[in-house]
C-alpha cells in the first residue's frame, strides 16, 4: 500500500470511528446510569432523521443549516426525554428483563409508526451538495462530510468530558454510573441524573441522525438499527463500563470496518464485511472478555 | 430522634426483619450487634428510605421517612455510611467529598465542614486529586465517613465500618467515632465487633434472625450470661 492509500484509509477509519463513538457514547451513558441496553435508542436517531425530512419538505430548505441542526437535535432530545418519562420511568424498579423488553417494545412501536406515516421505503431528504463535496490533496480525497463528522465528534466529546469533569451535575452523573444506589444515599436525585443521561443521549442521537442522513441522503424506518447494533458492539468491545471504553470501542470498530472493506474487496467478498466484523469481535472477546477498557470493577486494596 | 416501630421488611418470601422496634435519642450512640444475616443492614437501608418496607414505621424527629425519596431523607439529616464503604473508585477524593454535600446549598458552611473533616482525617487533604480507588481500605473508610459528614447529618448511621480492616485501622475508626460522639453527634452503629461496640455505645441492641433478642446498656449486657455466651466468647 502506498502512503497516500494509507492516509486515505486512516481518514476513512477516523470518520467511521468517530461516528460509531458518538452512537456508542449514547448507548454506554444510558447503560452506565440505568443498567439498561436501550434498543429504542436507535429510534431516537430515527426521530432525528424524520425530523430532517419534515424540516426540508414542510418548513425551509437545507440552506438554513444552522436551524436544521438545532431542530434535529431538539426533536431527538424531546424523543429521548419522552422515552424516559413515558416508557422507562414507570418500570425503573422492575427487573432488568422488564426494562429490556420495554425498550424492544418502544423500538418496534416507533419503527412501525414511521412505516405507517412515511411508508417502509427510504424518503430522500434534500440536504444540498454537502454529501458530495470533497477536498483533494494529491491522491487523497477527503469528503467534506467526514471532516464535519470528525469535527462534530471532537466537539461533542470535549464538551461532554468538560461537563462530566467540571460541573457538579457531571460529577453526580459519574457517581451514579459507578454506583447508583450510593449516589442516591448521598442525596443525588435519581430522576435528575437519569433525565440528564437521556438528554445527553438525545443530543448524541440527533448528531448521529444528521450524519446518517448526510451520508445516505434519505430517512428510512431502519436507519436507527445499523448505528444501534454497531454502537452496541463498540460498547461491548470497550468493556461496557466506561465512557472512554465506548469511545475507544467506536474507533477500533471503525478501523476494523475500513480495514475489512479494503481487505475483502481484493477477494470480491466485501458483502460479507459485517460477518467478518462480528467474527473479529467474538475472537477478541474470547481472549479479552472484560473488553478493551476495564472500568467499574477495580479491586480494592485492603 | 429516630424511632423504628414494628418494622417488617421482606425480600420476596424471605422475612428479613420480623417487626423490630428501636429508638435512638439525640446525642446518643446506639450500637446494634448481631451475626451475619440478622437484618442489621436491612434496618439501616430502610431507615435511609433506600428499600421498601412491608409494615411498621420509621420516624425521624417525629415524622415518618417512609415514602420519602432517599435524597429527601439526606436533606432531613440522616446519613448512611453503608457496608463496604461504597466510595466512588473512579472519582477523586475531592469529588467524593463534594458528592457528600450534594443536598447542601450553604457553600460557606460546607467549606467549614470540609475543614473539620480534614482536621479529623488529615490524610484526605493530601489525596484530594487522587482517584479514591487508589486509597487503602482504612483510608477509604475515612473518606466514606468524611463524605457522610459533609451532608451535616444530625443522625449518622454506620454499617460495619470495621469490615475488612486491620486491627490498628479499626482502632483508628473507633477513635474517630469517639471524637464524633464528643461533638454531640447522634450515631447509630451496626457492628459485628461486639466488644468495641460495647465500649463505645450508650445502649446496645442485639439483633438475630430479624428480631431484637436483647437490649440494654453495655453494663446490663456485659453481665447477662445469655449475651456473654453468644458474643463475647468468640470475638
Amino acid at each position: 500500500m502506498d502512503p497516500s492509500e494509507v492516509a486515505q484509509n486512516a481518514i476513512d477509519a477516523a470518520a467511521r470511528g468517530s461516528f460509531l463513538a458518538l452512537v456508542a457514547l449514547g448507548v454506554a451513558l444510558l447503560f452506565g446510569i440505568m443498567n439498561l441496553v436501550n434498543f429504542a435508542y436507535g429510534e431516537v436517531i430515527l426521530a432525528g432523521g424524520y425530523a430532517m425530512l419534515i424540516f426540508t419538505t414542510w418548513f425551509l430548505d437545507a440552506s438554513v443549516w444552522p436551524l436544521l441542526i438545532i431542530w434535529t437535535v431538539v426533536v431527538a432530545i424531546v424523543f429521548a426525554l419522552a422515552q424516559e418519562r413515558l416508557a422507562f420511568r414507570p418500570v425503573r424498579h422492575a427487573d432488568p428483563t422488564t426494562m429490556l423488553v420495554t425498550s424492544f417494545a418502544v423500538s418496534v412501536l416507533l419503527v412501525n409508526i414511521a412505516i405507517v406515516v412515511w411508508s417502509g421505503l427510504a424518503r430522500p431528504v434534500e440536504i444540498g451538495g454537502v454529501t458530495l463535496e470533497q477536498f483533494t490533496a494529491g491522491e487523497i480525497r477527503i469528503r467534506k462530510l467526514d471532516v464535519i463528522t470528525l469535527g462534530a465528534a471532537a466537539f461533542l466529546l470535549l464538551s461532554l468530558t468538560a461537563f462530566l469533569k467540571r460541573t457538579s451535575l457531571g460529577i453526580q452523573m459519574r457517581a451514579a454510573s459507578e454506583d447508583f444506589r450510593m449516589s442516591q444515599l448521598l442525596g443525588v436525585p435519581a430522576n435528575r441524573v437519569i433525565a440528564t443521561a437521556f438528554f445527553i443521549a438525545g443530543i448524541l442521537a440527533g448528531s448521529v441522525a444528521l450524519i446518517t442522513v448526510g451520508n445516505q441522503g434519505s430517512s428510512s424506518p431502519g436507519m436507527g438499527l445499523f448505528p444501534l447494533i454497531f454502537g452496541l458492539v463498540a460498547v461491548v468491545l470497550g468493556g461496557m463500563t466506561s465512557l472512554i471504553g465506548a469511545v475507544v470501542g467506536g474507533f477500533v470498530l471503525g478501523g476494523l470496518i475500513v480495514g475489512l472493506e479494503q481487505g475483502l474487496a481484493t477477494y470480491g467478498m466485501e458483502r460479507f464485511r459485517d460477518a467478518f466484523v462480528f467474527l473479529a469481535v467474538i475472537v477478541m472477546l474470547v481472549f479479552r472478555p472484560q473488553g478493551l477498557v476495564v472500568g467499574r470493577a477495580i479491586r480494592e486494596r485492603v | 430522634m429516630l424511632a423504628i416501630e414494628n418494622l417488617v421488611v421482606r425480600y420476596g418470601s424471605i422475612l428479613a426483619l420480623r417487626g423490630i422496634s428501636l429508638e435512638v435519642n439525640e446525642g446518643e450512640v446506639v450500637g446494634v450487634i448481631g451475626p451475619n444475616g440478622a437484618g442489621k443492614s436491612t434496618m439501616l437501608m430502610a431507615s435511609a428510605a433506600a428499600i421498601p418496607v412491608a409494615e411498621g414505621d420509621i420516624r425521624f424527629e417525629g415524622e415518618t421517612v417512609l415514602k420519602e425519596r432517599p435524597e429527601k431523607v439526606v436533606e432531613r439529616g440522616i446519613s448512611l455510611v453503608p457496608e463496604g464503604r461504597h466510595i466512588f473508585h473512579r472519582l477523586t477524593v475531592g469529588e467524593n467529598l463534594e458528592l457528600g454535600a450534594t443536598t447542601r446549598t450553604d457553600a460557606a458552611a460546607v467549606e467549614e465542614d470540609r475543614a473539620r473533616v480534614f482536621e479529623l482525617f488529615p490524610i484526605l487533604k493530601e489525596y484530594l486529586g487522587t482517584p479514591a480507588g487508589k486509597l487503602s481500605g482504612g483510608e477509604q473508610q475515612m473518606l466514606a465517613i468524611g463524605r457522610a459528614l459533609l451532608a451535616r447529618p444530625r443522625l449518622l448511621m454506620l454499617d460495619e465500618p470495621s469490615l475488612g480492616l486491620a486491627p490498628v485501622v479499626i482502632d483508628r475508626v473507633f477513635e474517630t467515632l469517639e471524637q464524633l460522639r464528643k461533638t454531640g453527634m447522634t450515631i447509630l452503629l451496626v457492628e459485628q465487633h461486639a466488644e468495641r461496640t460495647l465500649d463505645l455505645a450508650d445502649r446496645v441492641y442485639v439483633l438475630r434472625t430479624g428480631s431484637i433478642e436483647l437490649a440494654g446498656t453495655p453494663e446490663d449486657l456485659a453481665g447477662n450470661p445469655q449475651f456473654e455466651k453468644a458474643f463475647l466468647g468468640f470475638v
